[in-house]
């Protein structure tokens, strides 16, 4: 059975084309990867956000079509070594910032693979924001 | 005069500077350990746990090994598998040590987590790495002894309840004893280093 190209060729137009769209100034999102999960079980992914603009914004939504939900999600480690997670309603990013989402600490969390996430592959994530709207990333799976 | 005692200052100096160097080359530093050193060496829990495939894994048979072990669960998409991948990292990094290190997560989410699914979760990670679950009456003694903490969080996740847990990597030594934690987000890298000075001691 030969795996067709067609999927991968359309997301990495689609990625040039969004990559293309984002001019400076605007809020924007970079350094997107996944890490890779078998279907059934549970996904992250991770990215930078930059807001160069004068005024604040916030991430309202997120979803894919690759999991029955997602969330974003805060991982906070406490003095003693204990762990626990998060969900965040709404992530602010103040005027002139950026933050990172990095394995430890902020997170989208992808809940009930519907597919495995491959090593090589991209999982596609839509991230709605208050004021610069929705913004549809293309996440490598695999550690950079 | 003057000239002399010029001439007896550096001498003296050349001596102190041989003898430091001597010290350095005959007596090296002790490796400092970059985790958190358990000095003496403490008796570590020796666990038994059934595995998917119905075999036990006990702590005891892996005497000569050292062996590293994570308490996470299934469910859990990002501090554990963090923690699995950098157990990855520092597989590839002991290189030709790497057999004589085990790597074995134990659930802390038995009500969620068969042997079968904690199995299926590591192996994805590298088939050599021991998944464990069992009853909890089974684990609870293990968590008791290495003070694991676990609490069920009902967070109105769509992933249902979430798990609060120690973090931490517990290093077993060749003697079976305890002998090293790592916190979380230590660096593959130094907890490579640790390991391997470790595999080298023996």
């Amino acid at each position: 059975m030969r795996r067709s190209i067609y999927p991968f060729t359309a997301s990495f137009v689609l990625t040039i084309i969004l990559v293309g769209c984002s001019s400076p100034g605007e809020l924007s999102i970079s350094q997107a990867w996944a890490r890779p999960a078998t279907a059934g079980n549970n996904g992250a992914v991770y990215f930078m956000v930059e807001n160069p603009t004068s005024q604040e914004d916030a991430l309202i939504n997120v979803r894919s079509r690759v999991a029955d939900a997602a969330e974003v999600h805060l991982s906070i480690v406490s003095e003693s070594g204990v762990v626990s997670m998060e969900p965040q309603e709404t992530v602010h990013f103040a005027p002139d910032s950026q933050v990172e989402f990095a394995p430890g600490g902020l997170h989208v969390m992808l809940i009930r693979l519907n597919q495995d996430l491959f090593e090589g592959d991209v999982v596609e994530l839509i991230l709605e924001f208050e004021r610069a709207g929705e913004i549809e990333i293309m996440a490598p799976i695999g550690e950079p | 005069m003057k000239q002399r005692t010029i001439y007896l200052i550096n001498i003296a100096a050349m001596l102190g500077l041989l003898i430091v160097v001597a010290v350095t080359v005959f007596f090296p530093q002790p490796y400092e350990y970059q985790g958190s050193l358990i000095e003496p060496p403490a008796d570590s829990y020796a666990f038994a746990l059934t595995k998917e495939d119905g075999t036990t894994y006990r702590l005891q048979d892996q005497q000569g090994k050292v062996v590293l072990i994570f308490f996470g669960y299934a469910n859990c998409p990002d501090v554990c598998p963090t923690t699995l991948s950098d157990f990855k990292k520092i597989q590839g990094q002991l290189a030709d040590q790497a057999d004589q290190v085990e790597f074995v997560f134990i659930t802390i989410d038995p009500e969620r987590d068969t042997p079968q699914d904690i199995e299926n979760y590591v192996s994805a990670f590298d088939p050599s790495f021991v998944g464990l679950s069992g009853s909890v009456e089974e684990l609870q003694s293990v968590w008791d002894g290495y003070f694991v903490y676990r609490a069920k969080v009902e967070s109105g996740s769509e992933a249902g309840y979430l798990m609060d847990h120690t973090a931490r990597v517990y290093v077993i030594d060749q003697q079976g004893n305890l002998r090293l934690t790592f916190p979380f987000g230590m660096e593959a890298d130094a907890m490579a280093a640790d390991i391997a000075q470790l595999v080298d001691q023996n």
